[in-house]
C-alpha cells in the first residue's frame, strides 16, 4: 500500500471535483456532501501511515509533464523521512478538522462548497510535501495559497472577509516572487528541477554557481527562497495577513492558518536545508527574522481581545520559533516543533471554534465562566494551552526545549534571549486566554446560555488533545526520520528545568493578573501607555502597510492610468486634432470653383517665371 | 475524407465566408435561423481545426496541410496556405473564440443578421491571416479582418463607440501602412521577386542594414496590433466600446496576430535585424507588463480593466519573443493561446455582467456572486490564469516566458515577475468589488448565466484548466513550431 502514497493528493482532488459537481450547484447542506472529502482524507491518512512505515525505502514516482527545448520537466513524488512525517501530520490534522467541520458548518448555505475547497486544499498541501521537484513544489505552494484565499473569503458577503482574503493572497504573493526567482536561478545552476539531484550537486560541490562562488550563490538563492517562506509562514514583515485571515471559518484557521499551510514555509526551508547549510549569512538572517518574529508576535498577542487573533499571533510567534531553530541549524527541532504545534494549535483553534459556536462572539470580553457549561471544550483547551506554554510533560515542552537547546548549543545569545522571553510571554497570554474565556462570571447573554458542542465536534477535540499531550514521545522517532537512525534525542536537564520555571512564572503571573479581571484590560493600567499602544497597534507594521505601501501603490496606479489617458493617448489625439485642424484651415483651397484654381495656377506660373528670371537674368 | 484533408485550411476560411453570404439571403426577422447557421458554421471550423491538430505530423514539422494555387505568377503572388506548430494552435484558438463568441452574441436583437454576417466575415479574415504563407494574401486577409471591425464597433458598440471605432481603425491602418511598406521592400529586395514566405526564406538573403530597417518597420507595424507601449491606446478604447463577441475576437485573437506577425514575418525573414532590436523589444515588453498592470489597477470601468490587462499580458508575449530561445519562445506562443482564451472568457463575462446589471462601473457593484455564482466562478478561473496561478494555462505560459528570458536578459525577468503581484492585486480587487461584499441597493434581478450563455463560460474555463494541468496538449505543437523558428534564427 505504501507504494501508492502518491495517490493521496489525487483522491482528494477527486473528492473535491465530485463535491463541486454533485453538491455545490445544489447548495446542498446535508452531511452526505461532506462524505467524499472525509473519505478521501481518511484514506490519505491511511496511506500516510503506511508510508510512514516505509519512509526509508526511497519510493519515488514521476511522469514527464512538460518538454521544452532541451528540458524535459518531470513531476513526481518522493518519499523520505521529511515527506512521510509531513504527510502524517497533514492528513491526520485534516481528518480531525473535516469531521469537526461537519458539526461546525452545519446549516451553512456554503456547506458543500466548503468541503470541496477543503479537499482541494488537502490535495495541494499533500502534493507540496511529497513533491520531488521544485516546480511541483512551487505549483502546490501557489495552490494552497489559492485555497487559503477561497476559504478566508468563504463568507464573501462580509466585506472584512473579502478584504482579508485579498490581503492574504497579495501579501504572500509578494514573497512568492522571490521564491520563483530563486527556483529559476537554481534550475539553471543545477540543470534540473529535481530536489534530490540538486542536493547531490550541492553536497559534492559540483553545483555550478551562476555568479560568484558557491557560498555566495547559495546565499542569494537561499534568501530568495526564504522570501517565499516569510510570506507563507507569516514572518516579519509579511506577517500582517495572518491575523486578518481569521475572518475565515474557524476550522479553516485550525487546519490552514495554524497547522499546515503556514508551516509550509518552515517545511520549505527544511526541504532546502542543504542549501541553507552552505550559506551561513542566510542562516543568520533566518535566525534573526525568526527570533524577532517570535518575540514581536508574542507581545502583540498580549493586547488582543479577539480569541482567534490571540491564537493567530501565537501561531506567528511559534512559526518564528521554528524558523529560529532552522537558522540555528537544528532541522530536527524545527520539524518536531512543527509537528507538536500542528496538533496543539489546531486543537486550540477548534476549541475556540467550539466556544464561538456556543457564544456567537469572538471577543473574549464577552465570554467568561464557560468552564461549568463546556467542560470538554475547557479541558481540551487547557491541555492545548499548557502544551503551547511548554509545561512538562505535554508535547510542547519537549519540542520547545529542543529549540532552546539549539540556541544554547549554538551559543547564540540573541536567539536564546528571544526564545526565553517568548516562552515567558506565551505562557502568560495563553493563561490570559484560558482564564478570560472559561473562568470568572459570564460577561454576556450568550455566554450565560452557552452549551457544549455536539459529539461530532467533541470527539476530534478529544483525539487532538491526546496527540497534544503525548506527542512529545515522538521526539526520537522524528530524529530518526530526519537524521541518521540510531541517534537519540538529547535533553539538557538544567535547561529543561529553567524552561519549566519560565513557563510556570508566566502561567502564575497570567493567573494572578486575570483571575479577577472583569471587562477592563489590566495590562492597560500596568504597562506604560506608549508601550501598550505599541502592542495594541501591532507595532505599527499593519499601519505602515495600509497607510504607506498600499496608498503609494494606489497612487502610482492612478498616476499611470492618468498619464496613459492624458499624455500617451493625449499625443495620439493631438495628432488626430492636428490633422483635422490643418484640414479645416486648408479647406478653402479646394472650394470647387474653376476660376479660383485657374487664378492659383496663373499666379504660380508668374511667380515661377519671375523667380527663374530673377535667378538667371 | 481525403478531399477534406487536402483542403482543410481552405475550408476553414471558406465555411465562415460562405455562411456569411448565405446569411445575407435569410430574411432579417428570422433571427434564430441566422444564429443557428452561425453556430453551425463556427462549429464546423472548430471541428476542422481540431481534426487538423489530431492529424498534425509532429515528426515532420515545418509547414503542413499545405495548399498552393498560382494566382498572379508574374507578380509572384500565389494562394499559398499552410500551418506550422505555432499557427495551428492559433487557428484552434480562433475557432474556439469565434464558436463561443457566437453564443455570447446570442442575445443581440438589434440587426442580428447584419451583426453575425459581419462577424463571420471578420473571422474569415482572421483565419486567413493565420493560415496564409504568402505575404500578399497575408496582407489581404489582414485588411479583411480590420475593416468589419469599424462597422461592428460603430453600430453595435457602447459608450463612445464612433470615436473608438474610428480610433481603432485608423490606428490599425497606420500599422498596416508600415507593414505594406515593409512587404513591398521585401518583395523588391528578394532575388526572385516573390511574396511567398517559404520561398523568401529559402532564397532571400537581406544585408544586415536592410534587416535592421525592415525589422523595425515590421515590429512597429505589427506591434501596433499587438498593443506595444506606447502605441497601445487604441486597445482600451476599442475593446471597451466593442460588443462582446468583437472584444473577444479582437483582444483574444487579433492582438496575437500582431505578435505572430512579428514572429513569422519579422523575426524569421530578418533574423539578424531581430537580434539587433531584441533588447529594445524586451525593454518595451517589460514596460508593457508593468505599465499595463498599473493602468489596469487604476481603472474603474470593468471593460477598461480587462483591456489594460491585455496590454500587460501582451507584454509577456513580446518579452518571450525578445528572449529568442526555445523556452521563452514556447512561453510566448503559449501565452498567445492562454491569453486569448482567458481574455475571451473575460470579455464574455463582462458582457454578461453588463447586460444584467447595466453598469460597468466596478465601484457601483458588489456582492454579485450571490446572484450569479456561475459567472463569479468563471471570472475567478479567468483571473487565476491572468495572474499565472498553477493549474491554469496562464501559469505555464508566464512561467516559461520568465524562465526562458532569464537566459538571455536576466534583468527583464527580475523586473517582469513583479507583474504577477500587481496583476494579482488588480484582478482580486475586481473580484472583490464586483462579486464579493454587500450588494448595493437598486439592483433588481441579477440572473446567473442562462442556456446559451453557459457555452463560452464552460468551454473556455475548461480549456484554461486543461492546458494548465496538461500543458503538453499545447506545448508539443509549439515545440515543433518553435524549433522551426529557432532554426531560422540560427539558434539551433
Amino acid at each position: 500500500m505504501a507504494e501508492y502514497f502518491w495517490t493521496a493528493p489525487l483522491w482528494c482532488v477527486a473528492a473535491s471535483v465530485i463535491t463541486a459537481l454533485l453538491f455545490v450547484p445544489r447548495r446542498s447542506t446535508h452531511w452526505p456532501s461532506a462524505l467524499p472529502t472525509i473519505l478521501a482524507v481518511a484514506w490519505s491518512a491511511l496511506l500516510a501511515l503506511s508510508a510512514w512505515s516505509r519512509y526509508a525505502d526511497g519510493l519515488h514516482v514521476q511522469i514527464k509533464w512538460l518538454v521544452v527545448g532541451d528540458w524535459s520537466i518531470s513531476v513526481g513524488a518522493q518519499l523520505d523521512g521529511l515527506s512521510a512525517l509531513m504527510m502524517v501530520i497533514v492528513s491526520t490534522v485534516s481528518l480531525a478538522v473535516q469531521v469537526y467541520s461537519v458539526g461546525y458548518m452545519a446549516g451553512d448555505s456554503g456547506f458543500a462548497r466548503y468541503f470541496s475547497i477543503m479537499a482541494l486544499f488537502t490535495a495541494a498541501i499533500l502534493g507540496l510535501v511529497i513533491a520531488d521537484n521544485l516546480l511541483l513544489l512551487y505549483m502546490s505552494w501557489e495552490l494552497v495559497g489559492l485555497c487559503s484565499y477561497l476559504l478566508i473569503g468563504f463568507w464573501y458577503r462580509k466585506p472584512e472577509a473579502a478584504n482579508a482574503a485579498k490581503k492574504a493572497f497579495v501579501v504572500t504573493r509578494f514573497g512568492d516572487v522571490g521564491f520563483l526567482l530563486g527556483i529559476i536561478l537554481l534550475s539553471y545552476a543545477a540543470g534540473t528541477w529535481q530536489i534530490a539531484e540538486i542536493e547531490r550537486q550541492v553536497a559534492s560541490g559540483t553545483l555550478h554557481p551562476l555568479f560568484g562562488s558557491l557560498p555566495q550563490f547559495a546565499t542569494v538563492v537561499a534568501l530568495l527562497l526564504f522570501c517565499g517562506a516569510v510570506g507563507k509562514s507569516a514572518q516579519f514583515p509579511l506577517h500582517i495577513w495572518l491575523p486578518d485571515a481569521m475572518e475565515g471559518p474557524t476550522p479553516v484557521s485550525a487546519l490552514i492558518h495554524a497547522a499546515t499551510m503556514v508551516a509550509a514555509g518552515v517545511f520549505l526551508v527544511a526541504r532546502m536545508f542543504f542549501l541553507f547549510a552552505v550559506a551561513p549569512t542566510a542562516m543568520q538572517v533566518v535566525t534573526v527574522i525568526g527570533g524577532f518574529t517570535a518575540f514581536m508576535a508574542a507581545t502583540i498577542a498580549l493586547a488582543q481581545f479577539d480569541i482567534k487573533r490571540v491564537l493567530a499571533y501565537s501561531t506567528i510567534s511559534q512559526l518564528g520559533y521554528m524558523m529560529m531553530a532552522l537558522g540555528l541549524g537544528d532541522r530536527v527541532a524545527a520539524m518536531f516543533h512543527l509537528g507538536t504545534h500542528a496538533y496543539f494549535k489546531s486543537l486550540l483553534f477548534l476549541t475556540a471554534g467550539s466556544v464561538i459556536h456556543a457564544t456567537h462572539t469572538q471577543d473574549m470580553r464577552e465570554m467568561g465562566g464557560l468552564y461549568p457549561k463546556m467542560k470538554l471544550t475547557a479541558i481540551t483547551a487547557l491541555v492545548g494551552a499548557l502544551a503551547l506554554a511548554g509545561l512538562f510533560p505535554l508535547s510542547g515542552f519537549w519540542s520547545k526545549d529542543e529549540i532552546l537547546l539549539a540556541a544554547w548549543r549554538g551559543n547564540h545569545p540573541f536567539a536564546l534571549t528571544m526564545g526565553v522571553l517568548t516562552a515567558l510571554l506565551t505562557a502568560f497570554y495563553m493563561t490570559r486566554l484560558w482564564v478570560l474565556t472559561f473562568l470568572g462570571e459570564p460577561r454576556s447573554e450568550h455566554a450565560r446560555h452557552a452549551h457544549e458542542s455536539p459529539p461530532v465536534m467533541g470527539i476530534p477535540l478529544l483525539l487532538l488533545a491526546v496527540a497534544a499531550a503525548v506527542g512529545g514521545a515522538g521526539a526520537s522517532t522524528v530524529r530518526a526520520m530526519l537524521e541518521n537512525p540510531g541517534e537519540h534525542a538529547s535533553i539538557s536537564v538544567p535547561l529543561a528545568v529553567g524552561a519549566t520555571v519560565v513557563a510556570l512564572v508566566g502561567i502564575f503571573a497570567g493567573y494572578r493578573v486575570y483571575r479577577s479581571a472583569q471587562g477592563e484590560e489590566p495590562l492597560r493600567r500596568r504597562l506604560p501607555a506608549p508601550l501598550y499602544t505599541l502592542l495594541e497597534r501591532k507595532w505599527f507594521v499593519d499601519d505602515f502597510f495600509t497607510f504607506v505601501v498600499a496608498r503609494l501603490v494606489i497612487l502610482l496606479a492612478g498616476l499611470i492610468a492618468w498619464i496613459d489617458r492624458h499624455v500617451v493617448d493625449g499625443m495620439v489625439n493631438a495628432v488626430a486634432w492636428f490633422t483635422g485642424a490643418t484640414g479645416a484651415r486648408l479647406r478653402w483651397l479646394t472650394n470647387g470653383q474653376a476660376q479660383f484654381y485657374v487664378l492659383v495656377l496663373v499666379i504660380s506660373i508668374l511667380a515661377t517665371v519671375a523667380a527663374v528670371l530673377n535667378r538667371f537674368p | 475524407m481525403d478531399w477534406i484533408a487536402k483542403h482543410a485550411l481552405s475550408l476553414t476560411i471558406l465555411v465562415p465566408f460562405v455562411t456569411c453570404l448565405l446569411i445575407l439571403l435569410v430574411p432579417p426577422e428570422r433571427k434564430t435561423v441566422v444564429r443557428v447557421m452561425s453556430a453551425v458554421a463556427t462549429g464546423i471550423t472548430l471541428l476542422l481545426s481540431l481534426w487538423m491538430c489530431l492529424n498534425f505530423d509532429f515528426a515532420k514539422g515545418g509547414i503542413q496541410f499545405e495548399e498552393r494555387l498560382e494566382w498572379v505568377p508574374m507578380a509572384g503572388v500565389s494562394y499559398h496556405l499552410g500551418v506550422d506548430g505555432v499557427s495551428i494552435t492559433l487557428v484552434l484558438l480562433t475557432a474556439f473564440i469565434i464558436f463561443t463568441g457566437v453564443f455570447a452574441s446570442w442575445t443581440i436583437e438589434y440587426r442580428t443578421k447584419d451583426f453575425l454576417a459581419l462577424l463571420l466575415f471578420l473571422v474569415t479574415g482572421v483565419f486567413g491571416v493565420f493560415v496564409s504563407v504568402d505575404l500578399f494574401f497575408f496582407f489581404l486577409f489582414y485588411e479583411v479582418a480590420v475593416l468589419p471591425m469599424y462597422l461592428l464597433i460603430g453600430i453595435w458598440g457602447t459608450g463612445r463607440k464612433e470615436y473608438a471605432a474610428m480610433k481603432l481603425t485608423l490606428y490599425l491602418l497606420l500599422g498596416s501602412a508600415f507593414i505594406l511598406v515593409g512587404m513591398l521592400a521585401v518583395y523588391f529586395l528578394s532575388p526572385t521577386q516573390t511574396f511567398d514566405i517559404p520561398e523568401l526564406l529559402a532564397t532571400a538573403k537581406f544585408t544586415f542594414e536592410q534587416q535592421r530597417i525592415l525589422f523595425l518597420i515590421f515590429y512597429v507595424g505589427f506591434g501596433i496590433l499587438a498593443g506595444i507601449w506606447p502605441l497601445h491606446t487604441w486597445s482600451p478604447d476599442g475593446h471597451a466600446s466593442a460588443p462582446t463577441a468583437v472584444s473577444m475576437l479582437h483582444a483574444g485573437v487579433l492582438m496575437k496576430l500582431g505578435a505572430f506577425g512579428v514572429l513569422r514575418v519579422g523575426m524569421s525573414l530578418m533574423p539578424e535585424g531581430a537580434q539587433y532590436w531584441a533588447p529594445l523589444m524586451g525593454t518595451i515588453a517589460v514596460i508593457n507588463i508593468i505599465y499595463g498592470a498599473f493602468s489596469a489597477m487604476g481603472q474603474t470601468d470593468l471593460k477598461y480593466v480587462i483591456a489594460y490587462s491585455s496590454v500587460s499580458h501582451m507584454g509577456v508575449v513580446m518579452l518571450g519573443l525578445a528572449g529568442m530561445n526555445a523556452i521563452s519562445l514556447t512561453g510566448s506562443t503559449m501565452q498567445m493561446f492562454a491569453h486569448g482564451i482567458m481574455t475571451g472568457l473575460f470579455f464574455a463575462l463582462v458582457g454578461l455582467v453588463y447586460e444584467k446589471s447595466h453598469t460597468r462601473d466596478i465601484l457601483k457593484m458588489g456582492g454579485f456572486a450571490e446572484k450569479m455564482p456561475g459567472i463569479a466562478v468563471a471570472f475567478v478561473v479567468g483571473g487565476l490564469s491572468s495572474f499565472g496561478l498553477p493549474g491554469t494555462g496562464g501559469f505555464v505560459a508566464e512561467f516559461l516566458t520568465f524562465w526562458g528570458v532569464w537566459k538571455t536578459y536576466p534583468w527583464m525577468t527580475y523586473i517582469g515577475v513583479a507583474g504577477i503581484v500587481i496583476t494579482a492585486t488588480y484582478v482580486l480587487r475586481v473580484v472583490q468589488k464586483v462579486f464579493l461584499g454587500k450588494r448595493p441597493d437598486g439592483y433588481g434581478d441579477l440572473p446567473d448565466a442562462r442556456t446559451t450563455e453557459w457555452v463560452a463560460l464552460v468551454v473556455l474555463g475548461t480549456i484554461i484548466i486543461l492546458t494548465g494541468v496538461m500543458p503538453r496538449l499545447l506545448t508539443d505543437f509549439l515545440n515543433v513550431g518553435v524549433h522551426d523558428y529557432l532554426r531560422l534564427l540560427g539558434k539551433v
